[in-house]
């Protein structure tokens, strides 16, 4: 066997290691996941407490995604209270995260639909601070993105969720959310690069 | 290196440092849980019919489908009837044999006349047989009512209705059962004496 072959092997088989170490916990999660349901389902008022924790992140950064950033907070708080009322309706208990994203993008959906569009008067407000026009810039060039690159974005970017971590509570693959974060990225670069010549 | 840490935050990246730096504003602040009351009444979806042409129709239906049941149920009780009441032979069969029972009965009392050395009596044949025709026919209306009464006592709900040749075929039947139950009488009587006269001559 060459050397090339042998390094070959070894990279190969770090990289199953890597894999497996990322996969463990997310199966962990979703047995802790699963008990929170039961929990709330029984009764428990503090297991409430703990998947809005949990999942309170992940369900801001989808909401963010597609409402200003105002009315995120209370989009939030109508997305956990829906959740608890219909919770006896979810049929997977692991899926919960999946299923909450789903209220989540209903939710926001919703708020275009009750709210007429409005201009926002921001850009002329905050041209005294610079640097909170830059990053509302960056938050709206995100979301000009196609829904799955911005989402995954607003979850790494603003939220600080790791790739595995999206994968673990969003319900999608490694894979998906890898290839969502390197694409959208390269066309946030691209979006955010084309603005900066054209200034 | 660029890569892991757009992936799972190991190296560096200044450009996603940045981004992350200029956007960490807009990250959730860890806000007190939404309140929900303890009494979280589960929205029951209670579809009622938006319009009342629906319930109208669905009345139409249920009345109607009532009839069928109804028509199948009144159906199968007058077959049953029927299936009772069946006559085994029609009317004309009916007719004919009791006109043999008839004929039969003559012969044989031509016959007992023969025998005896007698003469017929055809006066008093008549008149009796007058006689028995008022007898039968009361007879015959005793008959039909104790025949009514115990179908009614058997089955209330059964009631028959016969046909103008049955209604025929019955009271022949009647009248020739009263007939020859009168003409035996009368054989009898006429066979009894015999026996008297000819123990007196011995």
């Amino acid at each position: 066997m060459s050397e090339r072959e042998i390094t070959g092997n070894i990279f190969f088989f770090q990289k199953r290691e890597e894999k497996a170490s990322e996969i463990l916990p997310v199966s962990e999660t979703f047995k802790t996941e699963e008990l929170i349901v039961e929990k709330i389902l029984a009764g428990d008022k503090e297991a409430f407490g703990e998947l809005y924790k949990m999942f309170s992140p992940l369900v801001h950064g989808i909401v963010l995604a597609r409402v200003p950033f105002d009315e995120t907070a209370d989009i939030v708080q109508e997305v956990f209270i829906s959740a608890y009322k219909n919770l006896h309706n979810l049929r997977e208990p692991k899926a919960v995260g999946a299923w909450l994203a789903m209220i989540a993008r209903n939710r926001a959906n919703e708020f275009y639909r009750r709210e007429k569009p409005t201009e926002e008067l921001n850009e002329n407000i905050r041209q005294k601070d610079n640097r909170q026009n830059q990053a509302n810039e960056i938050l709206d060039t995100i979301r000009l993105l196609p829904e799955t690159y911005s989402e995954t974005l607003m979850l790494r970017l603003v939220e600080g969720m790791t790739g595995p971590e999206i994968a673990g509570k969003t319900g999608l693959t490694h894979e998906s959310v890898r290839v969502n974060l390197h694409r959208g990225m390269k066309l946030l670069r691209q979006k955010l690069g084309i603005e900066v010549r054209e200034k | 290196m660029k890569n892991d840490y757009l992936w799972n935050k190991t190296g560096n990246d200044s450009e996603i440092e940045k981004l992350e730096t200029a956007l960490k504003q807009f990250q959730f602040q860890d806000s007190a849980l939404p309140e929900i009351s303890s009494n979280v009444v589960q929205f029951k979806n209670t579809k009622t019919f938006k319009f009342p042409i629906f319930r109208a129709i669905a009345a139409g239906f249920i009345f109607a489908f009532g009839l069928i049941v109804f028509w199948f149920i009144y159906a199968g009780s007058e077959q049953e009837i029927v299936q009772t009441f069946k006559p085994d032979e029609s009317a004309k069969e009916i007719n004919l044999k009791v006109e043999n029972s008839v004929e039969n009965v003559r012969k044989v009392e031509k016959d007992i006349y023969k025998n005896s050395g007698e003469i017929k009596p055809e006066k008093h044949f008549i008149n009796l047989k007058a006689k028995s025709k008022n007898q039968n026919r009361n007879a015959q209306k005793l008959i039909y009512k104790n025949e009514v009464r115990k179908t009614e006592s058997k089955n209330k709900t059964q009631f028959v209705k016969l046909s103008v040749e049955e209604k025929e075929a019955y009271d022949n039947l009647m009248l020739a059962l009263s007939i020859t139950s009168s003409k035996l009488k009368i054989v009898r009587d006429k066979v009894q004496n015999t026996d008297e006269k000819t123990a007196i001559n011995k």
